[in-house]
């Protein structure tokens, strides 16, 4: 035996202790750190928390304490990514659901080139058709893109072009809600749903 | 009633734990469930939150006396609703006898982490 090698057998056990003492504190921190990956911010987050919390008092070694802890976290990590996964998919479902609505309406003939073209009159009047619990829904507002979006160009000057937010309309989702909204609220100023007041004007004229 | 939409083999054993607590006329908490159901801690509480949102499962809180000032325990129940249904879903899926044959009893092993010192009434 060397030298060298008391040093680190007197310092092994302290730092393994160190270590495992560490472990107990860290479990007892990630516990609130996984329930808010399940749960987000909602109320069940404090509870599991203190409720996983208080668990760790059943386990007897800090290190089990830790594994304990980590398993909650990891499932933790894989609920976030099962959200986000499941949250894309809906949207792309919704966008789709949107232009078949639309293409259906007679709203979009072409779904690239229709909204993106102001001055070319319809050939055909549109037919809307929207559920009725759908309308009373409003819910679709919060998913409106114009949201984020310069709230100006929605309200163009007299003469001005519509062009911006129509082509923020065709890529939102609720396009067809939006329209459906204006229509039934007689909303006079603005671009809703892709149309101008002109525009829905003509859409409604015959049952005015 | 409310329901819950998939019943896994976690699912059943997180219920028949519950009734086995409910026959035994007490609640059970987290930390109980997972022992008795061999599951890992994660399984057991994306079941139990499941049952919650669908009723069928109620928790409390433990009530501390005056020392304690640490993390609370927390206690389930089943619902009237959940009794009914882990009777039904045990009896179909599990072939526990019925709920006029003696109950759910028959595989009463004593809860292991439980002691009549930790009851709460």
């Amino acid at each position: 035996m060397t030298i060298g090698a008391v040093p680190t057998l007197v310092l092994l056990p302290l730092i393994l202790a160190e270590i495992a003492a560490w472990s107990g504190w860290l479990a007892k921190r990630l516990l609130p750190v996984a329930a808010f990956l399940h749960y987000g911010r909602t109320s069940r987050r404090s509870v599991r928390a203190e409720e996983w919390s208080q668990q760790l008092q059943d386990i007897p070694g800090p290190l089990s304490q830790l594994v304990y802890a980590l398993g909650h976290l990891m499932s933790g990590f894989a609920s976030v990514v099962v959200r986000i996964a499941s949250r894309v998919w809906r949207k792309k479902r919704l966008d789709r659901d949107a232009l078949l609505r639309a293409l259906d309406a007679g709203l979009v003939r072409d779904p690239d080139v229709a909204w993106l073209d102001p001055g070319h009159p319809t050939e055909t009047p549109p037919v809307l058709f929207i559920p009725a619990e759908e309308t009373a829904d409003l819910a679709w507002q919060s998913r409106a893109l114009c949201g984020g979006t310069d709230g100006d160009a929605f309200f163009p000057e007299k003469g001005g072009s519509s062009h911006a937010a129509k082509r923020v309309c065709a890529r939102c989702e609720v396009n067809v809600e939006c329209l459906q909204y204006a229509l039934d609220h007689d909303e006079r100023f603005g671009v809703w749903g892709g149309l101008t007041e002109k525009e829905r004007r003509r859409l409604s004229g015959p049952a005015a | 009633m409310a329901g819950i939409a998939r019943v896994t083999e976690p699912t059943l054993d997180v219920l028949a734990v519950l009734l086995r607590a409910h026959h035994a006329n007490r609640d059970i908490y987290g930390w109980e469930i997972k022992k008795q159901t061999h599951r890992s801690g994660p399984t057991v509480y994306s079941v139990m939150d499941r049952l919650e949102d669908a009723d069928l499962i109620q928790g409390r809180w433990e009530q501390q006396t005056g020392q304690d000032k640490g993390p609370r325990r927390r206690y389930y129940r089943l619902t009237d609703e959940g009794v009914d249904l882990a009777r039904q879903l045990l009896g179909v899926r599990r072939s526990l006898p019925g709920p006029d044959s003696g109950l759910g009893m028959v595989d009463a092993d004593p809860p292991l982490t439980w002691h009549p010192l930790r009851r709460v009434t």
